[in-house]
C-alpha cells in the first residue's frame, strides 16, 4: 500500500475490528543522501529511501507497540492482529491511553520546514562543495596535515500521525548538514577537531568558508596542549559546552525523568533553582528551528513553554502519560520514533540570550578555564553530579593563552545553576538545543 | 597462554548450567534454521537474480560489489512500577548493496524487495565510479563460518509469559534486597537477525544471529538522599542465558539494588592523579577506549590514529597482552562470520606490550596489505561494514586480586563503568565510573561518588604495574558507536593496577 492516509485508516479500522479500544499510527518515509570526501576523493556515496510505520493499540487500559517496514496489506493485517493480541500481556495501567480528544490539534501557524531546492542539488555539485570546503580548511595552515573528511547529509522526510480519536496530521521536513574534520600536527603530537552546520534550508547553512575556518581554528588551537594543575577556578562555557549543559537539563526536566525520579530536578517545581537572570525556553514553533513541528508525536499542538523563568523552575515538559502520572497538564512535548512509545522530550530548547559580549566574559577572568569541549560520560542524573573529561584554553589576566587537555571539570548541576555569574549575548541555533556563552563562578579542575 | 585458560573457564560455566524449572523451555524455536533455500524464499530471490544485481552494481566500473540481505525481528518488554508497562514487536527487512573501487564505496539500501527496486538500488551504488565497467562475477565458492551460538532457544520465539516471569523475579529480588529500594525498572530486549550475503568474488553465506539483553535500573531513597543503580546482562544467546550462575534473576536484581544502596553513602572522590586499581570485567572499557579504537585499521590506513605506523613498537607495559576475539561462544560481540564474509578470529593486538596488529575489514586489509581479521561489521543492512571490535580483553597475569589491593596504601578502586570515549588521534580517553571505592592501607573503605577517569591511552597502558589472574568477561549491554553505526560488543580484563590516572573528583 502506498497512500499513507489510506494505510493509517486501514490500520485503525483493522485494530478496531480486532477489539482495540484506541489506536494510533505513525508513518515515516524519508529520502537520504550522505557523501564523504576525504583528501579530495569520494570516500562514501550513500543513498536510501527507507520507510517504516509504528502501531500502538490500547485495550482495557493495556497497550502494545509494533513496527514494520513491510507495508503490504496482508502483512499489515497480520501485524495489527498481533498488536492487539500482545497488548493483553501488559498490566492494567490507569494512566495509559491516547490523549483526551479535546487536547488534540495542530498549531495554526505556517512553519518553514521544507526546502524544495535541496532535492535539485546534483551529486556532482555536492561533491564539488565538499572538495572545496576540505581544501579551504586544509589550506588554512601548513600545520594542518590530514583530514578525516568533509561530509554532506541531506534528508527529506514525510511524517504521518493518525489516531482513532480523529487526529490526522502530516508534515514534510528537510534537513541538510555539512561537516569538516581536520587534523593538525606539531612536535609529533596530532590533534583533531571539527565543525558543522545544519539547517532545514540550504541557503541558511553557514558558508563553506566559515565552516572550514572554524574547523581549522578549533583544530589548530589545540596544538601544544598541556595538562592543567588540579585547582578550583572560574569556568567559562563556550556555546558548544553550554549546549551540552542545556542537554543535561533537557533530559532531567521532562515528566518521564521526574516520575522515575531519575532527575536532580525532582521536587523542585516553582523553586528558584538557578540565578535570577536565567530563562530557559522550549519552543516547538520556533521559526526555522530544527526541532520545530506543528503537532507533537501524540497529536497535541506544539507550543512555547517557559521551563525556567528568571531562575524559577516553572514547568516540567510532559507527554500525556507522564502528565497523568504526575497530575500535571501535558505540554505538547511528546516525542517518539517509529519503534518506540512516546516519551516526554524537548523541541527547540534554549537558554535566553544574555547581554554581555563573550569577550567581556573572558576578560573578567583572572585565572580560569575557557571550556571548549566535554566528553559525553560523567553525569549522574539523579544527584546532578558532574565530572567530565574536557579540553579548553587557559585564561590568564582576561586573555586566552595556552590550550589545556587531559583533565576533568567537576561540580554539581544544582550548584552550577546557582553560580552562573555572566550570560553572553551570542545565542545561535546550531541544532535544536542552544545556549550562549556563560561563566560559572567556580568548579574543580582535576589535572596534574 | 592465559587467554586459553579463559576460554576453558567459559566453556566450563556453559556446561554447568542449572536450569530453573522449565520456564525457558517454551522457547523452542519455530525458525527454519537459516537454511539457504529458506533464506532465498524469505527474501524472495534466487542466486541467479542476486548475481544479476551484482552485475548492475558493477556496471559502472566498480572492482567488486556485495549484497547484504537482512531480516530482523526485535521485541521488548518493560516493567515499571511493578506493572508490565510496554510490550513491543518489530520487523525490519531490507537489502544493502555496496560497490567498491579501491578505498571508495558506493552504498545504497532499500526496504522494498521488489526486484526492480533492488536493481535501482544496485544502480545507485554503482555510481561511485562512472566508467563502463564489467567486472567479472566469480563462481560461488564455499564460504566457511563458525558455529558459536545456538538458535534453539531464541528469545524472540519465547512465550511472553516466560519473559514476564523473568522481569518480575528481577523486580522482586531488587525490592526484597532492601526497603530503601523504591523503584525498579527492568527491560528485556531481544532480537533475531537472519542475514544472507553474496559478493562478486564468490562468497555466499547465511547466518542467524540471536541477541538478548536485560537492563535493570533501581532507585534507592533514604530521607533526602537518592541514588540509582544499574545492571545489565545478556549475550548472543537465548533466554537460557538467565539460568547460568551469575546471570540469574535474583543475582541481577540484587546487583542493581546493591549499587544504588552503596552509592547512597558515597562521598566525593579525590581530584588529581591517583593510583587506580581497575576491577575485573567491566574495566575492560579501558582497553576498548584506550587501545581498541586506535587499532581499528581504518583509522590507521588514514593515518588518523596515534597508533598509526607503530607495529612492533612497545606501546604498553610488558604485562599487557590484549586480544580481540570474535570467537568466544555466546558473547555479545561474537560472530560466526563477519558482515562481509571473513572469518572472525582471535587477533593479538598487543603482546607483552608490543603492538602486533590492527583489526581489519576487507578494504583496510587490502590497502595495508594485511590479511582480513574478521572485524568488518555493520549495524544493519542500512550501513556498509567498517572495522569494529568484537570482544576485547586483556589476558590474565600473575597476581591474586587481593594481593593487588593489599599493595595499595592510598588509591581508588574502580569497579563499574557507564561508558567511555576516546580521541583516537591524540589518544586521550575518558570513562565514567559509577561504582568506586577508596583504597586505604590495602583495604577498600568508603564508596565514592560517580567520577570520570581521564588519561592518555599509551601512557596509561605503560603505567600498568600489576595484572591479576582473574580475567573476567563482562556480559553487560555494551554498545559501541562509531561513524554513526552502533554495534554490539563486549570486553574483559583482570584486576589491574595502574600507577597513575587522573581522577575527576572534587576533593583536592
Amino acid at each position: 500500500m502506498s497512500n499513507y492516509k489510506a494505510i493509517s485508516e486501514y490500520i485503525i479500522k483493522e485494530a478496531r475490528n480486532n477489539g482495540a479500544d484506541q489506536v494510533d499510527v505513525i508513518i515515516v518515509n524519508s529520502i537520504n543522501a550522505n557523501i564523504t570526501v576525504r583528501l579530495g576523493e569520494i570516500e562514501e556515496l550513500k543513498q536510501s529511501n527507507p520507510k517504516s510505520l509504528g502501531i500502538r493499540v490500547f485495550k482495557n487500559q493495556r497497550k502494545a507497540l509494533t513496527y514494520t517496514s513491510d507495508f503490504r496489506e496482508e502483512s499489515l493485517r497480520k501485524l495489527v492482529k498481533k498488536t492487539v493480541e500482545i497488548a493483553t500481556v501488559t498490566g492494567f495501567d490507569e494512566y495509559s491511553g491516547l490523549p483526551e480528544k479535546n487536547l488534540l490539534g495542530i498549531a495554526n501557524v505556517n512553519l518553514p520546514q521544507f526546502d524544495q531546492n535541496i532535492a535539485s542539488v546534483s551529486t556532482d555539485k555536492k561533491i564539488r562543495i565538499l572538495k572545496d570546503m576540505e581544501k579551504t580548511g586544509m589550506d588554512k595552515d601548513p600545520l594542518i596535515t590530514n583530514s578525516d573528511g568533509a561530509g554532506w547529509n541531506d534528508s527529506a522526510a514525510h511524517v504521518v500521525l493518525a489516531n482513532s480519536e480523529g487526529f490526522y496530521g502530516e508534515e514534510d521536513y528537510t534537513s541538510v548538514n555539512l561537516s569538516l574534520s581536520l587534523l593538525a600536527e606539531k612536535d609529533g603530537v596530532k590533534q583533531t577537531d571539527y565543525w558543522s552546520s545544519a539547517s532545514r534550508y540550504l541557503d541558511r547553512l553557514d558558508s563553506i568558508e566559515k565552516i572550514a575556518s572554524i574547523a581549522a581554528h578549533r583544530t589548530l588551537r589545540k596544538l601544544g596542549g598541556r595538562k592543567p594543575k588540579t585547582q578550583k577556578v572560574p569556568v567559562v562555557f563556550d556555546p558548544v559546552v553550554a549546549r551540552d549543559f542545556l542537554r543535561i537539563i533537557s533530559q532531567t526536566v521532562v515528566g518521564d525523568s521526574i516520575y522515575n525520579k531519575n532527575s536532580f530536578l525532582v521536587d523542585k517545581l516553582n523553586e528558584p533553582i538557578a540565578v535570577k537572570n536565567m530563562t530557559i525556553i522550549d519552543d516547538g514553533l520556533l521559526k526555522y528551528g530544527l526541532g520545530s513541528r506543528r503537532f507533537d508525536d501524540e497529536g497535541l499542538p506544539s507550543r512555547k513553554n517557559i521551563v525556567i523563568g528568571k531562575g524559577v523552575l516553572k514547568t516540567y515538559l510532559c507527554d500525556c502519560y507522564s502528565a497523568r502520572k504526575l497530575g500535571f497538564e501535558p505540554t505538547g512535548s511528546a516525542t517518539r520514533g517509529v519503534t518506540s512509545n512516546p516519551s516526554s522530550g524537548t523541541s527547540n530548547f534554549y537558554m535566553q540570550n544574555g547581554t554581555i559580549p563573550p569577550e567581556e566574559i573572558i576578560a573578567s577572568v583572572k585565572n580560569g578555564l575557557y571550556l571548549t569541549s566535554v566528553d559525553w560520560v560523567g553525569i549522574n542524573y539523579v544527584t546532578g553530579d558532574y565530572s567530565r573529561g574536557a579540553t579548553g584554553i587557559w585564561i590568564e589576566n582576561g586573555k586566552l593563552t595556552y590550550p589545556v587537555q587531559e583533565f576533568t571539570v567537576a561540580g554539581n548541576m544544582l550548584d552550577m545553576l546557582k553560580n552562573i555569574t555572566m550570560i553572553g549575548n551570542d545565542l545561535e541555533f546550531r541544532g535544536s538545543i542552544a545556549a550562549p556563552t556563560f561563566k560559572i563562578k567556580e568548579m574543580t579542575i582535576s589535572g596534574s | 597462554m592465559k587467554r586459553r585458560d579463559f576460554i576453558k573457564t567459559s566453556a566450563a560455566i556453559g556446561a554447568a548450567v542449572t536450569l530453573l524449572p522449565g520456564w525457558w523451555q517454551a522457547c523452542q524455536s519455530q525458525l527454519a534454521q537459516g537454511s539457504v533455500e529458506n533464506m532465498e524464499a524469505l527474501f524472495g530471490i534466487t542466486k541467479e537474480k542476486m548475481k544479476e544485481l551484482l552485475s548492475v552494481a558493477l556496471s559502472h566500473g566498480a572492482e567488486r560489489a556485495d549484497l547484504f540481505f537482512e531480516y530482523q525481528i526485535s521485541s521488548s518488554l518493560k516493567l515499571e512500577d511493578e506493572i508490565i508497562k510496554d510490550v513491543s514487536h518489530g520487523i525490519s527487512m531490507g537489502l544493502g548493496i555496496r560497490a567498491v573501487i579501491g578505498e571508495q564505496i558506493g552504498y545504497a539500501h532499500t526496504d522494498d524487495l521488489d526486484f526492480e527496486k533492488m536493481k535501482d538500488t544496485a544502480r545507485a551504488a554503482s555510481f561511485i565510479v562512472n566508467n563502463n565497467g564489467s567486472a567479472r562475477i566469480a563462481d560461488l565458492g564455499r564460504t566457511r563460518k563458525l558455529d558459536l551460538y545456538s538458535t534453539k532457544y531464541l528469545a524472540v520465539d519465547c512465550d511472553l509469559a516466560n519473559k514476564i516471569q523473568l522481569l518480575q523475579s528481577i523486580d522482586q529480588a531488587a525490592r526484597r534486597f532492601d526497603s530503601k529500594i523504591t523503584k525498579v525498572n527492568v527491560t528485556i530486549a531481544d532480537e533475531m537477525k537472519q542475514i544472507m550475503y553474496m559478493d562478486s568474488t564468490g562468497k555466499f553465506f547465511t547466518d542467524v544471529q540471536p541477541m538478548v539483553m536485560v537492563r535493570t535500573r533501581t532507585l534507592a531513597e533514604d530521607g533526602n538522599k537518592r541514588q540509582s543503580g544499574y545492571s545489565a546482562g545478556g549475550g548472543r544467546d537465548g533466554l537460557n542465558f538467565y539460568t547460568k550462575p551469575g546471570n540469574r534473576p535474583e543475582e541481577i536484581g540484587r546487583e542493581a539494588a546493591q549499587i544504588a544502596l552503596t552509592n547512597l553513602n558515597a562521598k566525593p572522590a579525590p581530584a588529581g592523579p591517583q593510583l587506580v586499581v581497575l576491577g575485573p570485567a567491566e574495566s575492560g572499557v579501558l582497553l576498548h577506549e584506550a587501545v581498541g579504537h586506535g587499532l581499528e585499521a581504518d583509522f590507521n590506513r588514514k593515518d588518523l590514529s596515534n597508533y598509526a605506523n607503530r607495529i612492533g613498537e612497545k606501546v604498553a607495559s610488558e604485562q599487557c597482552t590484549i586480544i580481540d576475539s570474535g570467537i568466544i561462544p555466546n558473547l555479545r560481540g561474537s560472530i560466526n562470520i563477519d558482515d562481509e564474509g571473513n572469518l572472525p578470529m582471535e587477533s593479538v593486538l598487543i603482546e607483552n606490550g608490543i603492538l602486533r596488529g590492527y583489526m581489519h575489514d576487507t578494504i583496510s586489509a587490502k590497502a595495508m596489505k594485511a590479511a582480513p581479521t574478521g572485524n568488518g561489521r555493520r549495524q544493519s543492512y542500512k550501513h556498509p561494514p567498517i572495522p569494529r571490535m568484537t570482544n576485547t580483553y586483556m589476558t590474565g597475569g600473575d597476581y591474586d586480586p587481593e594481593e593487588i589491593i593489599q599493595s595499595v596504601k592510598y588509591g581508588v578502586f574502580a569497579k563499574r563503568f557507564g561508558g567511555g570515549q576516546v580521541d583516537i588521534t591524540k589518544g586521550d580517553f575518558t570513562f565514567g565510573v559509577y561504582e568506586a571505592y577508596l583504597i586505604e592501607d590495602g583495604k577498600l573503605t568508603a564508596p565514592l561518588k560517580d567520577v570520570t577517569l581521564i588519561g592518555n591511552g599509551p601512557e596509561v597502558m605503560r603505567n600498568v604495574t600489576m595484572v591479576g589472574n582473574d580475567l573476567k568477561m563482562s556480559t553487560g549491554g555494551w554498545v559501541c558507536g562509531k561513524s554513526g553505526q552502533s554495534v554490539q560488543v563486549t570486553l574483559g580484563i583482570p584486576t589491574v593496577k595502574v600507577k597513575e590516572v587522573t581522577v575527576g573528583g572534587t576533593q583536592s
